[in-house]
């Protein structure tokens, strides 16, 4: 059902030629950062990401994994409009307890952020449902950790921010964006990882 | 692409009771069984538009509720059945190797029906398979026999049992139930199997035993003493380890008992739990 959300960015708004965004770009943004990028924001490449709040952990593997620890993490924490820290590609992804895709892609993800941080590669993932399809919480997000070993930004979305840009029945979603102006460069339905690590490596070799 | 396991399945160290309400984390421990022999083969993408489904139990009645996926070796959707048992999901996607599972293997068992291809699907009737009550569960331990109703696992003294802790999170999910399937009522996959003349649906499913647990089942067709047996797995895994995905794969050797009335695993034995099939050997 939610699948035509995702391709209703791409639908014209009837008796006009502009793009219909779904509603969560066009209602007021609760979660203000100043200094982040105005809208209009999008869901396809070329589009502004628009800015989200979660709880979450920057650093898991060396955090304390208790309900009490969990951290308020934004989008618009990497947001790095004049390039001052090294990372140059941001990596949005989204995952499920229910869904084996995001499970055979995180037994990966870790190795692949040891390996690409280094060259200015951040990562950031939003668990958003458990096993039962429910919201997710911090239980949830803890055997995540557990399980995966994750040792980059991991947060909670049980209100599935990331379903602006995919359906949330739907998983893994990958967002690249690029740090400076939080545009997305890209965007990869699904466990794509043939295709997916070979474009990044490109954009961290520029 | 097969050390997955020893992030995905927390491999729980056989070491007493696992009964209580919080088993606490899963704990990731190498194992040192020679991984499955691998089904996974390069496929094309499929586009899926939709796909329709009317969920009904071994008995014909409508299930309602039940957990669903369309989920390809790379994208997972979720959906659920409604009050009428019907299933309709709006897909628009394109998937590798997409197949329908229903069951999530807590309520009922799962299995995994690839998708022809085709982009608007109807499956019409799919048979789904009840577990046994939840708290009917005996817990998985190592050291000696774990036997619900007549369906009998012995596990080795150090036997390490790998179960999914992201899909059974309570002590209670994490023990084992086990129905027979009558094959005249069972899901099509069952029938569009290696020639099945018994099925055995057990949970949790996907569930490892390193090393590979004996299996003993009720002779119920009354085969022969010593007759040989294949005991097939039903693959829901889309790593395609132990059987390919939506299909079938023999994991064991068994025979018929002296006595006539058991069928037990002789080499190598049962290295995964999940939906099972046996038939005489040829």
């Amino acid at each position: 059902m939610r699948g035509a959300l995702l391709f209703g960015f791409a639908a014209l708004a009837c008796g006009s030629n502009k793009p219909e965004l779904p509603s969560g770009l066009s209602a007021p943004v609760s979660c203000v950062a100043p200094g982040y990028p105005d809208g209009p924001y999008g869901t396809e490449p070329g589009s502004l990401v628009r800015n989200a709040c979660f709880r979450g952990f920057v650093s898991p593997h060396t955090s304390r994994l208790e309900e009490s620890e969990l951290e308020p993490v934004t989008l618009a924490d990497f947001h790095d409009p004049a390039r001052e820290a090294p990372v140059k590609v941001l990596l949005f992804n989204t995952a499920a307890l229910w869904c084996v895709a995001c499970q055979i892609e995180h037994q990966t993800l870790p190795g692949h952020y040891a390996e690409l941080a280094p060259r200015g590669l951040e990562i950031v993932t939003a668990v958003f449902q458990d096993e039962r399809y429910e919201p997710a919480d911090f239980s949830d997000l803890e055997v995540w950790i557990e399980t995966f070993h994750t040792n980059f930004p991991i947060v909670l979305d049980p209100g599935y921010s990331f379903g602006l840009y995919a359906s949330a029945e739907s998983a893994p979603l990958n967002l690249v964006v690029d740090p400076k102006t939080m545009t997305i460069l890209d965007k990869f339905v699904g466990d794509q990882p043939a295709v997916m690590w070979p474009y990044i490596e490109s954009l961290l070799d520029d | 692409m097969r050390c997955w396991l020893t992030f995905l399945f927390g491999l729980l160290p056989a070491c007493g009771d696992d009964s209580g309400s919080d088993p606490g984390p899963v704990l990731p421990t190498p194992s040192s069984c020679d991984p499955g022999p691998g089904y996974r083969e390069a496929g094309a993408p499929q586009q899926v538009d939709s796909v329709e489904a009317r969920l009904v139990d071994l008995d014909g009645e409508p299930v309602e509720s039940e957990l669903v996926q369309v989920c390809g070796l790379d994208l997972c959707t979720n959906g659920k059945s409604g009050i009428d048992g019907r299933v309709s999901m709006t897909l628009g996607q394109k998937f590798l190797e997409p197949a329908f599972k229903f069951g999530e293997g807590r309520v009922s068992a799962r299995f995994a029906q690839l998708l022809p291809g085709e982009t608007e699907l109807d499956l019409g009737e799919v048979r789904t398979v009840r577990l046994p009550d939840l708290g009917t569960a005996v817990p998985l331990v190592a050291g000696g026999s774990v036997a619900y109703d007549d369906f009998e696992l012995t596990l080795a003294g150090e036997t390490e049992i790998g179960i999914d802790g992201l899909s059974f999170r309570t002590a209670e999910e994490r023990g084992l139930r086990a129905v027979a399937v009558p094959i005249a009522e069972a899901p099509d996959v069952v029938a569009e199997g290696p020639g099945l003349e018994m099925v055995w649906a057990a949970t949790p499913v996907e569930t490892r035993f390193c090393p590979p647990a004996a299996l003993s089942v009720p002779n119920s067709e009354g085969w022969a003493p010593g007759t040989a047996v294949e005991v097939y797995l039903h693959g829901v895994d889309i790593t395609e380890e132990w059987a390919p995905y939506g299909g079938w794969a023999k994991i064991s050797d068994a025979v018929v008992s002296d006595d006539g009335e058991r069928i037990e695993t002789t080499e190598p034995g049962l290295p995964v739990l999940g939906v099972l099939g046996l038939r005489r050997a040829d």
